[in-house]
């Protein structure tokens, strides 16, 4: 688990995050605007970057080490953009990490490489180039690369930037199998990354957090908010330029149109929708202009 | 120490296959300016000379070369922040070992030199020299990638210092003037060149430390 409390980094232009208090377990998503300090936080918590002020302890123990993070084997952090060693092969690479990362032993050293291969489900792909891998696979050496340290707690940033659908849904996937051994936090500004997975959500807004709790908590915040509707598929140009419009689905000549207003609408053809985790992240932001 | 001996072999291994072909051009430039001495035929005994400064221009320059490879890859695209921290753990090691398979280059054509002239030519100041020179090159080169970055623009800086100062003999350009052009005493003028090369290489030493811990722990604006 990661504890932060009083988290604050300040730079001379602006203050990118502003007295962060979060615990972080299970599988959590950071979810947020762009800018809104995501990348600063998972890098403060993997020790790339420094921090003005506050504590960060990882499974009870203070790693704070002025105004870094002490080096330590529970984190381990992916970057958004991952790729390494262009020319050689997947196993070729993973092998020198693990030289790298201190392992001399040859057999220890195939082993590491074999398990973590296995858990993402590379095996197949070990003897490709590093270049011949789409962005998808690249991402799983990534997290294979993590893996050999075998630490507890993964950081993801952005992990599906870049990704096709399919890609995107594969890795879902796997993050959630790496949930059932890992402490697991994900950073994305897509909600669909962290929908179905996440079990606690954070919102950073410009710095500031200005939500944590379970998904379910986070629906909550949207309730008598959401509203729907169905209007013709031609008055449709019109209606978006009048109604804040979240989501839209088709049916048949008709438009189901689903509507955010913190405030009732008194029209028949008007009716309260449940609220989705879409829904909740759009009413919190919304509501905390800052 | 058997652990660590395989630990350089198998860096080297793949520094090799991760740069390819171009990963011998300081040997290349090693076997040429051995080549050269070996057919050199001198007319006199101030061009004997002229396979030392050979060495130096041809081969000297580029014993960084292996290692500025090696680091490029610390900044190329989506590498930079997943490598980092094992390439700063790890590039003592990689210094050492440059050094040491380029000091073998130079300790065989000292060699090479004293079988077919007299090694009291070269010894104890063009010895001494190279390996000074070794030392500041493999310096040089990591505080020129490490500073900018870019493999490329490395290599040019490092030719165009190496090409100029061999063209005007050290004499031209108002930087410092590190390679011997001339036959050697000990006169004042050379004792304070070697120095002058020590203190360049203090602060090569420093650069690189100071510029490699900057960049593990970038205190990035990015958000």
């Amino acid at each position: 688990m990661i504890e932060i409390s009083g988290l604050t980094k300040r730079t001379k232009k602006k203050e990118i995050l502003r007295d962060i208090n979060i615990k972080m377990d299970g599988i959590y998503g950071l979810i947020g605007p762009n800018g809104a300090g995501k990348t600063t936080l998972m890098k403060i918590i993997s020790g790339l970057t420094s921090m003005s002020s506050g504590r960060i302890s990882i499974n009870g123990e203070d790693y704070t080490k002025g105004k870094y993070l002490k080096q330590n084997k529970h984190t381990a952090y992916l970057p958004q953009d991952f790729m390494i060693y262009p020319k050689v092969t997947v196993n070729e690479a993973l092998d020198h990490i693990a030289l790298l990362k201190g392992i001399l032993d040859k057999n220890v050293r195939e082993q590491k490489v074999y398990n973590s291969l296995k858990e993402v489900n590379l095996l197949e792909h070990k003897g490709k180039k590093m270049s011949q891998l789409s962005g998808g696979l690249r991402k799983r050496v990534g997290i294979a690369q993590l893996l050999l340290d075998e630490p507890s707690i993964l950081l993801f940033d952005e992990p599906t930037a870049g990704l096709d659908i399919e890609e995107r849904i594969r890795f879902r996937n796997l993050l959630k199998h790496l949930g059932d051994n890992h402490v697991i936090v994900i950073s994305s500004h897509i909600i669909e990354d962290i929908e179905f997975l996440a079990t606690r959500i954070g919102i950073l807004k410009e710095g500031k957090l200005l939500f944590e709790g379970t998904p379910e908590k986070l629906k909550q915040a949207a309730e008598q908010k959401i509203w729907t509707a169905q209007i013709p598929l031609e008055e449709l140009s019109k209606f978006i330029l009048d109604q804040d419009v979240i989501s839209l689905t088709e049916e048949g000549k008709n438009v189901n149109v689903r509507v955010y207003s913190s405030t009732s609408i008194n029209s028949s053809s008007y009716e309260i929708a449940t609220p989705r985790l879409l829904d909740g992240y759009l009413s919190v932001i919304r509501e905390h202009k800052i | 120490m058997k652990n660590k001996l395989v630990k350089i072999l198998l860096l080297f291994k793949f520094d090799l296959k991760n740069t390819g072909v171009i990963w011998f051009f300081p040997l290349v430039m090693w076997v040429i300016s051995v080549i050269y001495l070996i057919l050199q035929v001198p007319i006199d005994q101030s061009s004997i000379y002229n396979s030392i400064i050979m060495f130096q221009g041809f081969y000297v320059p580029f014993i960084g070369f292996g290692i500025m490879f090696r680091l490029k890859e610390l900044y190329e695209d989506g590498a930079s922040e997943s490598l980092m921290p094992y390439y700063t753990l790890n590039l003592p090691l990689d210094i050492v070992r440059y050094l040491l398979l380029h000091f073998f280059g130079v300790i065989i054509w000292c060699l090479v030199f004293s079988i077919k002239y007299d090694i009291n030519l070269i010894w104890p100041i063009n010895i001494i020299h190279f390996f000074l020179l070794s030392i500041l090159f493999i310096f040089f080169s990591t505080t020129l990638i490490i500073t900018i970055k870019h493999i490329e623009f490395s290599l040019t800086v490092l030719l165009t210092y190496v090409v100029i100062e061999m063209a005007t003999l050290g004499e031209f350009m108002p930087w410092p003037h590190v390679f011997i052009f001339d036959q050697v005493s000990l006169y004042p003028e050379l004792r304070l060149k070697f120095v002058f090369i020590c203190f360049y290489i203090i602060c090569l030493v420093c650069a690189t430390g100071i510029l490699i811990k900057r960049d593990s722990t970038k205190k990035t604006n990015s958000i």
